[in-house]
């Protein structure tokens, strides 16, 4: 693939996960009024959009921790209509939570073999243990001290190698930049798009952060109040000045 | 010299008991933030069947068996049928069901076996084992001291070795994150039940023969101690429910020995509204406790 997978290039390859007017929320007021969302296998689709956009909402309305009101979601063509929470990690689909994202009272290495807990294989968890030390060395260091004592980039990159350790299709990543120093973020932006390259990973970024989310990005689609307002070529987003100015305030 | 022996191994068994069935709080408290108040009458039901077992078949290790095995269903019982439907809002309603099923249990097995004491024979002599003119132990205290020493190491073993165990710690502190990676939570939760249901069983057996006596309200006095021995280790912590134990354990005998049986509550009282006063969190917790 010499071209990042852009809006044209998506109709072209299979889709891993799909959203059909998807509406879902707390209480009366949905926070999404029908999200129609694409994912092509392999790229990488940043949603945008100011605080309460429904953003959040969005990836805990997929990992299945809120049901949808209406609307449907399909992972590689099958509905994930009445698919608990535990078992979507079975089927490929793994959250990083926002902000607390490791288990604080747990070791680096138990929240790490905690991803990988539901695969039987159990010689290679271990290798795949190994494999994220490799690429987070300050994570190898600490490996028997609780997460409480990992710094936020720390907690971070833990919570990538765990969701790593769960060989997922699909990654959803709530916030990945929060309160992050712009070197840790751009780490952890490299990872994942080595992540992509490497295994084809699929990922769906919510980002407050919009430039560096749409630096890594095929296509970005910007979430206001709950709707989707515009799906477009990560590129051609961060030039469009007039829906900048609109939905991302800068 | 001989008497302080005595009294420090009488202690530390007495002590053993009450970290076993502190411990049985502490891991239903860390699976699912209850308070079991139905635990002492639970593991009373379970020692009556253990019971049954020891009068038919005089074997004491086949009764440890069945009081494992019938704590175990009990807790599955308890959870699957009355606990998961009990709302979560407030910790007082679940504390209020398990003491209607307190009320439930006791009343079941005083119709069945009467409220009188069963005399429970000791599987070994109570007699204290001399080394010269020393008395040192008996071999029923040393008895008890194996038997929770090996069950408190299997525990530890479980939690901190197994997949099984990392499984049960990640849905005790976050339910949420655990979910997400695909740990069966709820069944988690069971099995903390099931677990400390065999595991409060056990203690309430190991003292009926020397300190409680069989009766339906056998657990009572056991569970307030527990209890206060939980509240002082601090809930969350395991490690803090056994040292907490065998402390208060030694405490109470050397108290009471001193100072007559009524001043042995009385010193117990006076420690918890200490360490409450000073150290709310339990003393061997590390950090503020979770609420759920």
């Amino acid at each position: 693939m010499t071209e990042p997978a852009t809006g044209q290039a998506a109709t072209a390859t299979r889709t891993a996960l799909s959203l059909e007017g998807v509406v879902a929320g707390y209480g009366h007021d949905p926070a999404l009024h029908g999200v129609d969302l694409d994912l092509p296998e392999g790229s990488i689709v940043a949603v945008v959009g100011a605080n309460g956009a429904g953003k959040s909402t969005l990836l805990r309305t997929i990992s299945g921790l809120l049901p949808p009101s209406s609307g449907d979601i399909r992972l590689g063509g099958e509905s994930l209509a009445g698919v608990p929470v535990e078992e979507r990690i079975r089927r490929g689909i793994v959250h990083v939570p926002e902000r607390r994202q490791v288990i604080a009272e747990l070791t680096v290495e138990e929240n790490l073999r905690l991803g990988a807990l539901w695969r039987r294989d159990k010689a290679e968890r271990a290798s795949d243990i190994a494999e994220v030390y490799e690429f987070f060395p300050a994570l190898a260091a600490r490996r028997t001290k609780p997460g409480s004592t990992l710094s936020g980039g720390e907690r971070q990159m833990l919570a990538i190698g765990r969701a790593y350790m769960a060989h997922p299709k699909v990654m959803l990543l709530d916030e990945p930049s929060l309160g992050l120093a712009p070197k840790v973020v751009a780490d952890i932006m490299a990872m994942l798009a080595w992540l992509r390259t490497e295994y084809g990973l699929t990922i769906l970024l919510v980002e407050q952060n919009v430039r560096t989310a749409l630096s890594i990005a095929d296509t970005g689609v910007v979430l206001n109040l709950g709707r989707v307002v515009a799906t477009r070529p990560a590129a051609e987003l961060e030039a469009d000045e007039q829906l900048r100015h609109l939905y991302l305030g800068f | 010299m001989s008497t302080v022996l005595l009294l420090l191994g009488a202690g530390l068994a007495r002590g053993a008991v009450f970290a076993l069935f502190a411990l049985a709080l502490v891991l239903i408290w860390r699976a699912t933030r209850i308070a079991n108040f139905a635990q002492g009458a639970m593991s009373v039901a379970a020692a009556y069947l253990a019971y049954l077992v020891l009068v038919g078949t005089g074997s004491f290790a086949l009764a440890i068996v069945t009081v494992l095995v019938v704590g175990a269903a009990i807790g599955f019982g308890m959870e699957r049928g009355l606990m998961r439907f009990v709302p979560s809002r407030s910790p007082l309603n679940s504390i209020i069901v398990a003491i209607g099923a307190v009320m439930v249990l006791t009343g079941l097995l005083g119709i069945l076996f009467g409220a009188d004491y069963k005399p429970v024979s000791v599987p070994f002599s109570r007699e204290p084992i001399m080394i010269g003119e020393l008395a040192i132990v008996s071999p029923y205290t040393l008895f008890v001291f194996v038997v929770v020493a090996v069950v408190v190491a299997g525990i530890a073993l479980l939690f901190t070795r197994t997949s099984l165990g990392l499984a049960m710690r990640a849905s005790a502190f976050d339910d949420e994150v655990a979910r997400l990676n695909g740990v069966r939570v709820s069944r988690m939760r069971t099995l903390g039940w099931m677990l400390s249901a065999a595991v409060g069983g056990l203690a309430v057996l190991l003292a009926v023969p020397t300190e409680l006596g069989l009766s339906p309200h056998s657990g009572d006095l056991l569970f307030v101690n527990a209890f206060t021995v939980a509240i002082i280790g601090g809930l969350d912590s395991p490690v803090g429910a056994v040292i907490a134990g065998l402390l208060i354990g030694v405490l109470l005998t050397v108290v009471t020995t001193l100072w007559g049986a009524t001043v042995g509550p009385i010193a117990i009282l006076v420690l918890l509204v200490v360490v409450l006063l000073v150290r709310p969190q339990g003393i061997f917790s590390l950090r503020k406790a979770r609420l759920a």
